[in-house]
């Protein structure tokens, strides 16, 4: 069986697990899993992704962020404003055809949702608290040279910030 | 007692069990957060190796937690400065290890600005800084404990 053809037979399981989890997420989650397939095929890796396992992995990892982002015990209005802001990145993400992972989540000792993300030799850690979503990126170990602190909302900043990550 | 912390001593840290919090593999290998070394009062504590007999288990709180390790030197060359609201450089700090021996336990010193912090972006920025060396030295020498779930 080519990898093509296994592709489409995943595929088919896939839209199956679509209506499966229908009721527990929005279309643009979905999409973000089939955009994802998509990228890793158009660059060639699809053999060792199914040699991996099943296709249903990056629901799997969608639904522990989900899980550990709730589980964290924050304010609603933290946790409100971190769902969207994950959401329009996963959105930003798709849109672009760009790499993605999930974050290593915690709850920091002020509260804030603690997102981190390694790439290569750069990290990008953003810390949320109620609406405002601050980020430090580190692409070296100095401090005054090669970390640089912001805010990151609108979807041009999280553009920018995302492609910044993966360039 | 030694009142002074010398550049060459190693110093332990407690990382808390738990994949997927404080550390997993990643991509790239280990991704150690910079939430493991935060700290209230933004002084993170960790143990003088040559005060507690070169011992990392005596820094544990639990059984399954991992501990790591930080040269003081290291530390003490982090450079962070403190900049206007322009960006403009108004200060350097100075990041230190201080001795802070408790009845319970002498080794215990601690990694303190100063002055102290004016805002908690410089700290956060430091916890990266310490998230990065040690996870240098987890790479060169491995950690002093590894955590339960990483054992084999």
């Amino acid at each position: 069986m080519s990898s093509r053809a296994s592709y489409y037979r995943k595929d088919e399981r896939y839209n199956s697990e679509t209506v499966l989890l229908s009721h527990d997420y929005s279309v643009p989650v979905i999409s973000l899993v089939r955009s994802v397939e998509t990228k890793l095929i158009g660059q060639g890796t699809v053999n060792e992704i199914l040699t991996v396992g099943n296709w249903s992995s990056p629901l799997e990892a969608i639904h522990e962020t989900h899980r550990r982002i709730a589980e964290l015990g924050a304010d609603n209005e933290t946790y409100k404003y971190t769902t969207e802001w994950l959401q329009q990145l996963r959105k930003i993400v798709v849109a672009n055809q760009m790499w993605w992972g999930e974050p290593l989540i915690n709850l920091s000792i002020d509260s804030e949702i603690v997102f981190e993300w390694w790439h290569g030799t750069k990290k990008l850690t953003v810390y949320i608290l109620r609406n405002t979503a601050e980020y430090i990126k580190v692409w070296g170990t100095d401090i005054d040279n090669e970390m640089e602190d912001g805010t990151s909302s609108s979807p041009t900043e999280l553009t920018a910030l995302w492609k910044w990550l993966v360039s | 007692m030694s009142d002074v912390v010398t550049d060459d001593e190693l110093l332990y840290r407690c990382i808390f069990c738990g994949l997927g919090k404080y550390y997993r593999i990643g991509e790239s290998g280990l991704e150690l957060s910079s939430q493991a070394f935060t700290d209230r009062n933004q002084a993170p504590s960790v143990d003088r190796a040559n005060l507690c007999s070169y011992d990392p288990q005596h820094t544990q709180k639990n059984p399954d937690d991992g501990v790591v390790s930080l040269i003081t030197g290291e530390v003490r060359v982090i450079n962070v400065p403190q900049n206007d609201e322009k960006g403009k450089p108004l200060f350097d700090y100075k990041i230190d290890v201080y001795p802070r021996p408790t009845d319970d336990n002498p080794s215990h010193a601690q990694i303190e600005p100063s002055p102290k912090y004016q805002n908690k972006t410089t700290f956060k920025k430091v916890a990266e800084k310490l998230a990065r060396l040690a996870t240098e030295r987890i790479k060169k020498k491995d950690w002093e404990i590894r955590p339960q779930e990483l054992r084999t």
